[in-house]
C-alpha cells in the first residue's frame, strides 16, 4: 500500500528545497562553488534531504536563463522527468513538478503527473504556474494570455476529470475543447496530487483558493507576512477550503553570525553575477506579479541572494529564531535555497533541524 | 392493569431518540466513494455494522440526502474506513464540523485510490474495507446499504481506534 504524503505529516513547520534543478539554484552569483545543477548534484542533494526527513523538493520551471556571465538558469532540468528520476531513488520526500499551464496540455500533464505519482507511491505534487516571461513564451510561439487564471482553472478541471473516472468525456471550455478524453492510470492520491501555486495578485490568489492546497508567498519583512496570510485565508474560506501557506527563503547557515554575513555579502554582492542581476531585475519589474513590489525595488541583494526571497542568514540559533517568527505569522513552512545544496544541506540538517525540534517546530 | 400508565406513544420523538442514542458508544468510520460527477465524496458515519463473514459483508446506513448516497448509486463501489485515534480532525472534516466543503474536505487525511477498483481509501486509518453495493433497502429518510467486501486494507497505524460516545470523539489508548 502507498505511504502518507509528507506534506500531510505532523511537523508544524515543514521544510523543502527549491530550485535545485536549475543552474545557480535561486542565486545569481559568480562564486566558484555556485550550483551547477548536474544530475549527480540533484541526486546527492535529494538523498540528504530525504534521509533528514525534509518534506519536499520543489523545482523551478525555466525554459531560458537570465543571461549574464554564467547564463544563470539556462541549464535546467524539465520537471516531470526530473521528479520521475528522483522518485525512483527516494523513499519519503514529496516531489513537486512545476508546470506552465499555457505551454503544457492538461491531458499530457494528467498522464505525466499520474506517472510520477505511481513511481513515487503517492508522493507527487504539482506547482501550477501561468508564466510571466515573454521571452520564454516566444520560444513556443506564444504570448502570455490575458485570461491566464481562467485558463488555469480549466486546465486543473481537465486533470481532475481525467482522474475522476475511466469513461471518456468531452470538455467544452473557453480555452479547451476536447473530445473523448480518457487517461489511465489515475493518480494514487485522491482527488489528485497535492497542488500549489505562488500567485500574488487577486485573480491568482482566487485561483489558488479554489484549486490549490498550498500557496507560496514571499515577503520583505516577516511582519508583512501576516497580511498575506489573512488575505489568503479569507479567500480560501469563501471556497470552503483550507490552503496551507508557505514561503521561500535563501539560507546561509554558519557557526558564527560573522561568517554567515561575510559569505552572504560575498556571493550576493561582491561576486554576484551583476549582468544577470540587471537582466533579472529588469524583467521582473516589468512583467512579474508573483513577488512583492517592495522587495523588487529595495533588495537587489536579495535578488542575487535568492530571487527576492527572504534571507535566513546567521547561526543555527538565529535561523531558528527567524523561523519561529515566520511560523507565528501563520506560515506552515518554507522552501529553502542554498548557494550549493550539497555543501550546505548537511550543516543545515545537522545543526538547524535539532534546534527546530527543541523549539517545537518539528517533531520528526 | 392501568392502561394509561403503560401507554406508549407510537413515536417517542426524534429528540428523545437522539438523546438516548448518545449512550450507544460506537466506532467511527468514514465512507468514501467517487460521485456521479467524477469527484470523490466521503462522510463520517457511525451507523456501520458487521453483517456476515460468509460472504464478508457489512451494513451502512446513510441519509438519502447525503452526497454519498448518490455516489453509492452511481458507482456501486465504496470504502468503509475505521478511524484511528489520531484522526479526530479527519472525522470532524467529513462530519461537517470544520470550515471545509466538498472536495475541499480531502485536504484532511491521506486519501489513496485502489489500483483496479479506483475506490478512494483513507490511508492511516485502522483498516479500510473496500466494498461493492449488493443491496439497498430504504427506510424512511435513510438507505440501508449492504456492501460485499472485496478487499481489506490494513494500515500501518500504530494507534488505537477512535470512538464516538455522548456526542464526542474519544481517542482510545
Amino acid at each position: 500500500m502507498s505511504q502518507l504524503h509528507p506534506l500531510k505529516g505532523p511537523n508544524q513547520f515543514k521544510l523543502g528545497v527549491f530550485s535545485s534543478n536549475a543552474d545557480g539554484g535561486l542565486a545569481v552569483t559568480d562564486v566558484p562553488e555556485r550550483w551547477r545543477a548536474r544530475w549527480d548534484d540533484n541526486l546527492t542533494a535529494v538523498g540528504i534531504a530525504d534521509r533528514a526527513g525534509l518534506e519536499f523538493f520543489l523545482p523551478i520551471a525555466r525554459w531560458r536563463g537570465f543571461g549574464g556571465k554564467n547564463h544563470v538558469r539556462e541549464w535546467s532540468f524539465e520537471t516531470f522527468t526530473w521528479a520521475a528520476g528522483l522518485a525512483a531513488v527516494t523513499k519519503n520526500i514529496g516531489l513537486f513538478m512545476t508546470v506552465h499551464v499555457p505551454l503544457v496540455h492538461p491531458v499530457y500533464a494528467a498522464k505525466a503527473l499520474a506517472t510520477v505519482d505511481h513511481i513515487s507511491g503517492g508522493r507527487a505534487g504539482l506547482n501550477i504556474v501561468c508564466g510571466w516571461n515573454p521571452d520564454e513564451f516566444a520560444m513556443f510561439g506564444a504570448k502570455p494570455g490575458d485570461d491566464a487564471y481562467g485558463q488555469a482553472a480549466e486546465w486543473v478541471e481537465v486533470i481532475e476529470r481525467c482522474y475522476g473516472g475511466n469513461q471518456p468525456f468531452d470538455f467544452e471550455g473557453k480555452h479547451y475543447q476536447l473530445k473523448g478524453v480518457v487517461s489511465r492510470p489515475a493518480s494514487i492520491q485522491v482527488p489528485r496530487p497535492l497542488t500549489m501555486n505562488a500567485a500574488f495578485g487577486a485573480p491568482g490568489r482566487d485561483f489558488a483558493a479554489k484549486n490549490c492546497d498550498f500557496l507560496f508567498s514571499s515577503f520583505s519583512n516577516i511582519e508583512d507576512g501576516r497580511k498575506h496570510i489573512a488575505d489568503i485565508r479569507a479567500r480560501s474560506r469563501l471556497q470552503g477550503r483550507e490552503v496551507g501557506i508557505y514561503t521561500v527563503c535563501h539560507v546561509v547557515a554558519r557557526e558564527t553570525q560573522r561568517e554567515a554575513d561575510e559569505y552572504y555579502e560575498r556571493y550576493a554582492v561582491t561576486q554576484a553575477d551583476q549582468a544577470a542581476v540587471d537582466n533579472h531585475m529588469a524583467q521582473r519589474k516589468e512583467f512579474a506579479n508573483a513577488h512583492d513590489e517592495d522587495a523588487c525595488a529595495l533588495y537587489r541583494k536579495r535578488f542575487a541572494g535568492g530571487a527576492g526571497t527572504y534571507p535566513l542568514v546567521g547561526t543555527p540559533e538565529k535561523i531558528v529564531d527567524d523561523m519561529i517568527k515566520i511560523s507565528r505569522e501563520g506560515y506552515a513552512g518554507s522552501a529553502l535555497t542554498f548557494v550549493n545544496y550539497t555543501y550546505e544541506l548537511p550543516f543545515f540538517c545537522d545543526r538547524v533541524l535539532p534546534l527546530m525540534k527543541q523549539a517545537g517546530l518539528r517533531v520528526v | 392493569m392501568n392502561a394509561s400508565r403503560h401507554h406508549k406513544p407510537a413515536n417517542s420523538g426524534s429528540a428523545r431518540f437522539k438523546q438516548g442514542m448518545r449512550a450507544l458508544t460506537g466506532g467511527v468510520t468514514i465512507i468514501g466513494a467517487y460521485g456521479p460527477d467524477g469527484g470523490p465524496v466521503a462522510m463520517t458515519a457511525t451507523a456501520v455494522t458487521s453483517l456476515s463473514a460468509e460472504p464478508p459483508s457489512l451494513l451502512a446506513c446513510v441519509n438519502r440526502s447525503a452526497s454519498i448516497a448518490s455516489a453509492l448509486k452511481a458507482r456501486k463501489r465504496f470504502s468503509v474506513n475505521v478511524l484511528a485515534a489520531d484522526q479526530i480532525d479527519v472525522a470532524k472534516a467529513f462530519g461537517g464540523q470544520l470550515d471545509v466543503r466538498g472536495t475541499g474536505r480531502f485536504i484532511y487525511g491521506n486519501w489513496r485510490r485502489v489500483d483496479d477498483t479506483e475506490v478512494p481509501v483513507l490511508t492511516g486509518s485502522r483498516v479500510s474495507f473496500e466494498c461493492e453495493v449488493s443491496h439497498v433497502h430504504d427506510w424512511a429518510t435513510h438507505h440501508i446499504v449492504i456492501g460485499t467486501v472485496l478487499d481489506v486494507h490494513f494500515s500501518l497505524a500504530k494507534t488505537q481506534s477512535l470512538v464516538y460516545a455522548d456526542g464526542s470523539y474519544i481517542a482510545l489508548g
